[in-house]
């Protein structure tokens, strides 16, 4: 039996990460969190990047359709969240204000790659945030794909949001041993 | 002190400014901004003065009435109003393109508050070395020669062609240089920001050779009378004393004569002393100029007949159309609509965990995806790794 864990919240960065990778369903379904992000980060969100026969294109992210399918929800701040909200949006932007003053003020654990704003989570005495990669290894993981079909997974990523693992990220070396061109064969 | 200048003040004499700015920014009145929060209007004048402190939940609420980033309104300096200020007194001049101005102007400013702001974060100045106005007894065609040499020879550009023009003036003389959509018959903006130096903005739709000639353009508006805001038309109305001036200097500039005239006859030597209009295109091509440009500077220099261009028109002669058959490449598009130190200047400080990526994206006017595809292209180097794939500069690393 699954235990239910504690909502996540997604900042803006993550949220299209995971989006870029596809199953996004699947994904939050898999590290066992309903997903959250505030209205301020998904309105920041912007647009993934579709390359076909060389041309690429700009293509929607249409969250809703995500949170039809219950991969997230939306959240919009509390009365008693504005100022800290405020507070915060003078140091960072909207988006990530928005989501460190829901994570401090409703206890609940954050995902960002972002080294502003988990510098800001630190000083701020929030727990280490979660990051994109460790978010995917757990699905990968969870889901016992093999190394072909993590490649292609972390291909989707890297060519439709342009993302690249930060330094120092806890699953640097995952992320590499994973690439296409990897000779890694481990799953 | 100037109204520009971005030295920390009061966060309320600067958060009162930037809901001011917002709102007229917005279209909205004081009465209709404040129906919408829910407030008399007596009450948001006094937050616009700074007389009453907006409580965290107006201010949040302004930010979604205005339609504009929280994080914005609550910078710390003063928001560089002047831009619009001393623009408008010009476009009162001429009421026609007022209103598609005015959105033009209203976007230079948005730019030079974010170059300010990535200036304020990062501590820095903005590059170059900013040279005293000139004072010229009067503005005619022999000065702007004489001002142009100078120039060239201050800067060290010799009498070739200058193929980097916007890096040299952006980086050398101090120019912020935008790319923006501008009305089609302006070419250029040109006004002085106290905090940030000379801005111009060079119309995005125009062809890249006329992009060169406005820069040279708005470049001798900054040495010679920077003082008020201008903004260069496309007329053949007449036009004040200072633009034909300009426009020498940009002739001058862009096609020095001991350079250009020595090109011309070794090019002239080498096609049985003949002239021909493949000879213009080649020049043109080499100096990056259009060839109406080049034409009227030969003309000029008394090197082919008066009315050479007129001739080559009326026959409907395809300058680009000749280029391309002579296998001359068209001018790389300069499509960066920001200038290259502040771009620089923002990917350092999202590489150094200063800004956040959003803020990052914001700045290049971009979204997320689209800002890290600017960093991966600002910090690829010219350098290839041993596997042969491109080298990419850690700026993390290497300030690190």
């Amino acid at each position: 039996m699954n235990v239910p864990h504690p909502p996540l919240l997604l900042d803006a960065c993550v949220t299209i990460n995971l989006v870029a990778a596809g199953p996004i369903h699947q994904i939050a379904r898999s590290v066992g969190h309903s997903c959250l992000i505030t209205r301020q980060a998904a309105n920041e969100v912007g647009h993934l990047r579709d390359t076909t026969d060389g041309e690429t294109r700009v293509a929607p992210v249409r969250l809703t359709d995500h949170v039809q399918t219950g991969a997230f929800e939306i959240v919009d701040l509390t009365p008693d969240e504005i100022p800290l909200f405020v507070e915060l949006a003078s140091l960072v932007d909207d988006g990530e204000a928005s989501t460190i003053a829901v994570a401090i003020k409703r206890g609940i654990p954050l995902a960002t790659d972002d080294r502003k704003a988990r510098r800001l989570c630190a000083e701020r005495g929030l727990d280490l945030p979660t990051g994109t990669v460790t978010l995917i290894r757990h699905y990968c993981e969870a889901q016992a794909l093999d190394h072909t079909h993590i490649s292609h997974l972390l291909q989707r990523i890297s060519s439709r949001a342009s993302f690249q693992a930060p330094r120092g990220d806890p699953d640097l070396k995952w992320w590499n041993d994973h690439q296409p061109d990897s000779t890694n064969r481990d799953s | 002190m100037p109204d520009d200048i971005q030295d920390p003040v009061g966060q309320s004499t600067s958060l009162a400014s930037r809901l001011r700015a917002a709102r007229e920014a917005s279209g909205l009145t004081q009465a209709q901004a404040a129906a919408e929060l829910g407030v008399s209007r007596p009450l948001l004048i006094a937050v616009e003065k700074g007389t009453r402190e907006a409580s965290p939940h107006e201010l949040a609420r302004l930010a979604e009435i205005y339609r504009t980033s929280l994080s914005e309104l609550l910078r710390p300096a003063l928001p560089p109003v002047a831009i619009g200020a001393r623009f408008r007194a010009v476009m009162t001049a001429d009421q026609r393109d007022t209103d598609d101005l005015s959105s033009a102007v209203d976007e230079l400013q948005r730019r030079a508050d974010d170059y300010l702001d990535l200036l304020r974060i990062s501590g820095t100045e903005p590059p170059g070395r900013p040279e005293p106005v000139r004072s010229l007894p009067a503005l005619d065609a022999r000065r702007a020669e004489d001002l142009a040499t100078e120039e060239r020879n201050r800067l060290g550009l010799g009498d070739g062609p200058v193929r980097q023009l916007r890096e040299v003036l952006e980086i050398e003389v101090g120019l912020r240089v935008f790319l923006l959509p501008l009305p089609s018959r302006i070419a250029g903006l040109f006004v002085i920001a106290d905090a940030l130096g000379g801005c111009v903005a060079v119309n995005s739709r125009h062809p890249e050779e006329r992009q060169r000639w406005t820069l040279a353009h708005e470049y001798a508006h900054y040495i010679a009378n920077r003082d008020r805001a201008e903004v260069t038309r496309l007329s053949h109305l007449r036009q004040p004393e200072s633009e034909y001036f300009a426009d020498a200097f940009a002739a001058n500039f862009l096609m020095p004569r001991s350079g250009l005239s020595r090109r011309f006859h070794e090019l002239k030597r080498t096609s049985s002393d003949r002239v021909t209009p493949s000879m213009l295109v080649q020049l043109a091509h080499t100096y990056g100029v259009s060839l109406q440009a080049l034409s009227g500077r030969l003309e000029d220099l008394g090197l082919i007949p008066a009315g050479t261009w007129e001739r080559l028109r009326e026959r409907n002669f395809q300058s680009r159309l000749a280029a391309r058959m002579l296998g001359l490449e068209q001018p790389a598009q300069a499509s960066d609509a920001l200038p290259l130190h502040y771009r620089l200047l923002a990917a350092q400080l999202y590489a150094d965990g200063d800004i956040t990526e959003t803020q990052f994206a914001h700045y290049l006017h971009t979204d997320i995806v689209g800002a890290r595809r600017a960093y991966a292209e600002l910090t690829e180097t010219a350098d290839v790794a041993s596997d042969g794939s491109p080298q990419i500069l850690d700026l993390a690393e290497a300030v690190g």
